[in-house]
């Protein structure tokens, strides 16, 4: 009887398409498994690397904001920053809240339809609408300083759906809505860091535009190596903002204005990229309570 | 008489199959990239994972919770609104209510949603979220403090102010999730 040796070959083959069938389902579960682990991985670097950064930074925000300031010269309000975790980026806007113009005390000061007008002049180059959704019950405050009606606690009850990227970006020339405008602080505008704009839309019923060129002229000085001499020999008052008006030559009924030289409200945005898409979050921190520091988070 | 080579049918039947291997193997290959595209949309899609993240961004957003009795939900004071349309966020003053329901005989998890910034148009909607669902609770994990809550009137459960991290409760037939979401 003939050997048929064909046959071995035949078997061998069939059980490679058998073994091939079978290493294909793996091989498709093993990808399963791996898009799931790498997704996982992703998300909990991105979660930990938001956390670490707002851990890490708000609490010294003042501090940084001061060293920064030493080296520069110049007032120094917001602090940038970009760090990579794995194949993740992160951008940081460290912020004085304090030197941005708070929309709260902007309704206690006027007028919800004229504040509206007035944001929309402001950001009149911004593809948004601004219609301020103020509560009815504000939101509640801390209690050891002079209370402002929170009515307004996010940027989604000033502009409506706007992505974040639209508050972070500035036009042309206007300032982007998130370094001008603040939702968290007591009111009061640290004049040592604020932008004419925010001066202006603050106390703009109470300070010319003279004013405020003169008044942020001062503020510029007192970060130079050389300030110079008083203008008279009367001697200057020891509250910082007296003095500052005084040496703005504006006059005394100007002492009513929304300023101070501290800052105890500071932010974070985070902003994480990686290949596939952007992640916005925003931690604010208000410490005007020292004992009972309040946060606020917000993420899209 | 002595063979010493294949028939010429055992040749052709081996170059087929080589050549049905071959092609599998290429098709796979090629298939590779577009398979892992697939999963992933798959994952994004997978009904647990996005409850979870919903549920995630609600919690970051907001600033105190209440519990519904009877592990039936809890409503969410905060920022977490969405637009009712798109369903992005759009960072407004709302109450949401995640809430297990009765709906033709079926448990459906859903999420109700008003803006408390807009009393005369409050925009409220419903959001089918999930069904099958028995059980849903969360709880504070550390320094939780009650909070008063002045916009509810349910007098069975305390709100308390959402910490850095919540522990999440999700119960279905088969299985239950136990998570714990570090929000902030």
């Amino acid at each position: 009887m003939p050997k048929r040796r064909g046959y071995i070959l035949l078997t061998t083959l069939a059980l490679l398409v058998l073994s091939s069938t079978l290493l294909i389902t793996l091989a498709r579960s093993t990808i399963q498994r791996s898009a799931e682990a790498r997704q996982s991985h992703e998300d909990l670097q991105r979660r930990l690397g938001q956390l670490s950064c707002q851990r890490a930074l708000l609490p010294h925000a003042e501090t940084i904001l001061i060293n920064q300031e030493k080296l520069h010269i110049r007032p120094y309000p917001t602090y940038r920053a970009s760090i990579q975790l794995g194949a993740q980026y992160f951008d940081l806007v460290l912020a004085d809240e304090q030197s941005k113009a708070n929309v709260n005390a902007l309704l206690d000061l006027t007028d919800k339809p004229r504040a509206e007008s007035q944001l929309r002049t402001t950001f009149s180059n911004l593809a948004a609408q601004i219609r301020l959704h103020a509560s009815l019950t504000p939101t509640s405050a801390p209690t050891t300083r002079p209370i402002l009606p929170r009515h307004l606690s996010s940027f989604g009850q000033i502009f409506d759906s706007t992505p974040p990227q639209n508050l972070l970006t500035p036009r042309f020339d206007k300032p982007a809505p998130a370094e001008l405008l603040t939702l968290w602080t007591d009111g009061q505008l640290n004049i040592r860091r604020c932008s004419p704009a925010s001066l202006s839309l603050l106390n703009g019923s109470l300070l010319t535009q003279l004013d405020i060129r003169r008044l942020i002229e001062v503020r510029n000085t007192l970060y130079s190596k050389n300030p110079p001499p008083p203008p008279s020999a009367t001697p200057l008052p020891a509250d910082p903002i007296r003095r500052l008006l005084t040496l703005a030559q504006l006059p005394p009924n100007k002492s009513n204005l929304h300023l101070t030289t501290t800052s105890k409200t500071h932010s974070l945005w985070i902003i994480v990229r990686d290949p596939r898409r952007q992640w916005y979050s925003l931690a604010v921190l208000d410490q005007t309570d020292q004992d009972h520091p309040r946060p606020y988070s917000f993420v899209w | 008489m002595k063979r010493n080579a294949f028939t010429l049918l055992e040749l052709l039947l081996a170059n087929m199959l080589i050549a049905i291997l071959l092609a599998a193997l290429l098709l796979l290959i090629s298939s590779l990239s577009r398979e892992q595209k697939k999963i992933t949309a798959a994952l994004d899609q997978d009904p647990t994972s996005s409850i979870l993240a919903l549920l995630r961004h609600d919690l970051s957003n907001s600033e105190s919770a209440r519990a519904l009795p009877n592990q039936r939900g809890f409503i969410l004071t905060g920022h977490a609104g969405l637009d009712p349309r798109s369903l992005t966020p759009t960072d407004r003053r709302a109450r949401v209510i995640y809430e297990i329901r009765r709906r033709a005989n079926v448990l459906c998890l859903i999420r109700e949603q008003s803006y408390l910034d807009d009393p005369i148009k409050p925009q409220r909607f419903e959001q089918l979220i999930a069904t099958n669902v028995t059980s849903l609770s969360v709880s504070g994990t550390s320094a939780s403090t009650p909070v008063e809550d002045d916009e509810l009137n349910i007098e069975d459960t305390a709100a308390f102010t959402l910490s850095s991290s919540v522990s999440i409760h999700l119960g279905m037939p088969n299985h239950a999730i136990n998570q714990e979401l570090f929000l902030r």
